[in-house]
């Protein structure tokens, strides 16, 4: 009898430790998978640097090849160097991963110290050591382009031709444009969602009459939660962009109009969230207030509250990591975009959907997506954290 | 508790010694063919099962041969690197060297047989502009001229070859033809061309914004990019005057039904982009011909073995 007992106990509990080490086996495959792929691009430079790159089309002023600009020899052996110009090429990537010619080395005497803009022939522009040169155009040889390497680019250069044009870049590939528009995001609809979603749980919780109409209310936000996202996006499109675009803030899709859709996307859950922390208060507490002669406002606001912060806070969590995560719906209302100069007036991408737009691509950027994802997992965390430390605060102020 | 962690690493064991299980070496490489699919709204797709002689199955699943599996580009890549009966198609640009191509109808996938039209498997990939008469500004149509201009010459072809699509062949040089556009000359750092369109050549449209910009007085370019159908739709279809209208929209399929009721000064191609059947590394067979092709995908022949008797 006993011995059937344990065996069936031990099954249960056998059962809770594969469902636990499933999960954590998973999450830690997807932790692994992010880290493996992602860490290697992870730097401060991805972070604060462009995404579009600054372009300049120059031409030399003097085509006649370079005699004294012999290859130094303290030079790198990984740092490619054609006598002729006096140029050092290395093959490296930039910031998002993708293959680019770098100008490593440039002898003091180079002729391609001196080039005009093609476009202006009396603007000078000049190739700095880290400038990323896209493609060199001959007069008379096949261009010599990025994705050929710098080997090819070195020896169609020492081939003799006569440069025609050389095309140069800054380094970009940065994620700071998709950063910041994901920290505004946050921000504004947070700025939004949180007095909203706080009123209506103090109302449903502490005013609304129980009567069925509270209940079938209550109901609903529930079953809101289930919406999927793409549906408000198309709520966004339909009546949130109009809306900015009639109040004369936008002209587009736009910042604005992605806050206002999360907001309504994560309404129902702060309401529910909010509405469970109100609930954990105990009557005593607001009974307590009554009887001291506070009316029902002040019970809220200095009673009920403050003791629900720990609560609240809680949807504050789960709102940021909706927030940073939904992409379904900001396509529509925010645009694919990546934008460097970010405004909220206008339309941009968050870091979901950089990532979306990222993998769609032909061949899809699973690295740089890695390391966003790796980003998104940081800031989420740094956010919690944050938070959590102002709760910790806050009650020791209160009590 | 210890009957459970013994249970643990039992299963744990048993899960491993599957996933290391090797199948034996083939002298006789023979298994049922494992067919990988893009979804049907890609343009891939489109350019695949059209260039096969199956444009039926372009739009619809129902006629491929059953337990094919849907995947997108990067899923069939890793697909290939594991299964060894699989066979999907990608990009040319997408392939590299943990799979293996094959030739189609005998010729190899590269650039050069692209370019001399040897090899037959492609697809196009092409833009539309606003209507002739349908225009913001007429600054902006100049830019959007000039804009056109350049990613039909030379140096446009450029930007498109360095990320991997094949360019149509071009005769001049953007310096030989900027005078016609003196909208370029201007600066014009307060004006947007918005592009959109296919999100597969997201990179390629983006390079083609940022080598115009310095070009034609850094005029702002903004890419935003949803689909191919978009291409059509929010240069010329509904959405034209909508929330999300573009200038420019590209499409990495050929325009097709209502799409070709447009202004066929509208509408040009900027390059081509092969499209490649692959499979394992370890596969024997290294060529296939469009009926052969076709017959995998339509279920007509299901075992390796019938390819390799020829």
């Amino acid at each position: 009898m006993y011995k059937k007992r344990n065996m069936l106990d031990g099954l249960a509990k056998g059962f809770t430790y594969l469902g636990a080490l499933t999960a954590t086996f998973f999450l830690g495959i997807i932790l692994y998978f992010i880290m493996a792929n992602g860490l290697g691009r992870f730097n401060l430079a991805l972070l604060t640097s462009d995404y579009h790159a600054q372009y300049f089309n120059g031409r030399p002023l003097r085509f006649e090849a370079c005699e004294t600009c012999e290859r130094p020899d303290d030079l790198s052996d990984d740092i490619l160097y054609a006598p002729q110009y006096g140029l050092g090429l290395s093959d490296t990537r930039d910031r998002g991963g993708n293959t680019v010619i770098q100008v490593t080395y440039m002898h003091p005497d180079s002729p391609l110290h001196n080039l005009v803009n093609t476009n202006n022939l009396n603007q000078p522009v000049t190739i700095a050591i880290d400038t990323v040169i896209t493609r060199i155009s001959y007069t008379d040889h096949p261009t010599s382009l990025t994705r050929r390497g710098a080997a090819s680019m070195i020896s169609d250069l020492e081939s003799g031709a006569t440069i025609y044009e050389v095309s140069f870049s800054t380094v970009g590939g940065g994620i700071r444009g998709s950063l910041i528009t994901t920290l505004i995001l946050i921000g504004l609809t947070l700025a939004m969602v949180m007095p909203l979603g706080i009123a209506t749980a103090i109302y449903l919780c502490e005013l609304a009459p129980i009567n069925r109409v509270t209940s079938t209310l209550r109901s609903l936000i529930e079953t809101l939660t289930g919406v999927p996202s793409i549906i408000y996006g198309l709520l966004g499109i339909s009546v949130f962009v109009p809306l900015t675009i009639r109040l004369n803030l936008t002209r587009g899709p736009s910042l604005i109009a992605g806050a206002m859709t999360l907001t309504v996307i994560l309404l129902p859950v702060v309401i529910r969230t909010t509405e469970e922390a109100l609930k954990t208060i105990p009557k005593d507490y607001r009974l307590a207030s009554l009887a001291l002669g506070a009316n029902t406002t002040q019970t809220v606001g200095k009673v009920v509250l403050p003791n629900a912060i720990p609560g609240i806070m809680t949807a504050v969590f789960l709102a940021i990591g909706r927030i940073i995560g939904e992409s379904a719906a900001l396509i529509f209302v925010l645009g694919t975009a990546v934008k460097d100069q970010v405004r909220i007036q206008e339309n941009s991408t968050s870091l979901a959907v950089h990532i979306w737009s990222m993998m769609t691509d032909e061949p899809a950027n699973i690295e740089l997506s890695s390391t966003i994802a790796l980003l998104i997992l940081i800031v989420v965390l740094i956010l919690n954290i944050g938070v959590k430390l102002t709760v910790h605060q806050l009650k020791r102020k209160t009590g | 508790m210890k009957k459970g962690i013994i249970l643990l690493v039992l299963m744990l064991l048993a899960l491993a010694a599957y996933g290391c299980s090797t199948t034996s070496d083939d002298e006789t490489f023979d298994g049922n063919i494992n067919i990988y699919t893009r979804d049907t709204s890609s343009g891939t797709r489109d350019g695949f099962m059209r260039g096969i002689g199956f444009p039926e199955a372009s739009g619809n699943d129902a006629v491929l041969a059953s337990g094919f599996a849907t995947q997108n580009n990067l899923g069939i890549m890793n697909a290939m690197t594991v299964d060894e009966y699989g066979i999907g198609y990608v990009s040319l640009a997408s392939v590299n060297d943990t799979i293996k191509a094959l030739f189609f109808e005998g010729v190899e996938p590269t650039e050069e047989n692209v370019i001399n039209d040897s090899y037959g498997l492609k697809r196009p990939f092409v833009f539309m502009t606003r209507a002739e008469d349908d225009w913001a500004s007429e600054e902006i149509k100049q830019i959007a001229d000039a804009f056109v201009a350049f990613l039909e010459s030379l140096d446009g072809s450029d930007v498109i070859a360095d990320q991997g699509a094949v360019p149509l062949p071009s005769s001049y040089r953007w310096n030989d033809v900027a005078a016609d556009h003196p909208i370029c000359a201007q600066d014009n750092s307060a004006l947007t061309l918005r592009f959109g369109g296919s999100d597969s050549i997201t990179r390629i449209a983006e390079a083609l914004s940022d080598a115009f910009s310095p070009r034609c007085g850094n005029v702002v370019t903004v890419n935003d990019h949803t689909g191919s159908s978009d291409a059509f739709k929010r240069t010329q279809g509904d959405e034209k005057d909508g929330v999300n209208a573009k200038e420019i929209g590209y499409s990495s399929r050929p325009f097709r039904n209502e799409e070709l009721e447009t202004d066929p000064e509208t509408r040009g191609q900027l390059a081509w982009d092969a499209i490649v059947a692959i499979v394992h590394k370890d596969n024997p067979v290294n060529s296939l011909t469009a009926a052969q092709l076709r017959d995998i995908y339509a279920g007509d022949i299901t075992r390796w073995s019938e390819l390799l008797e020829d």
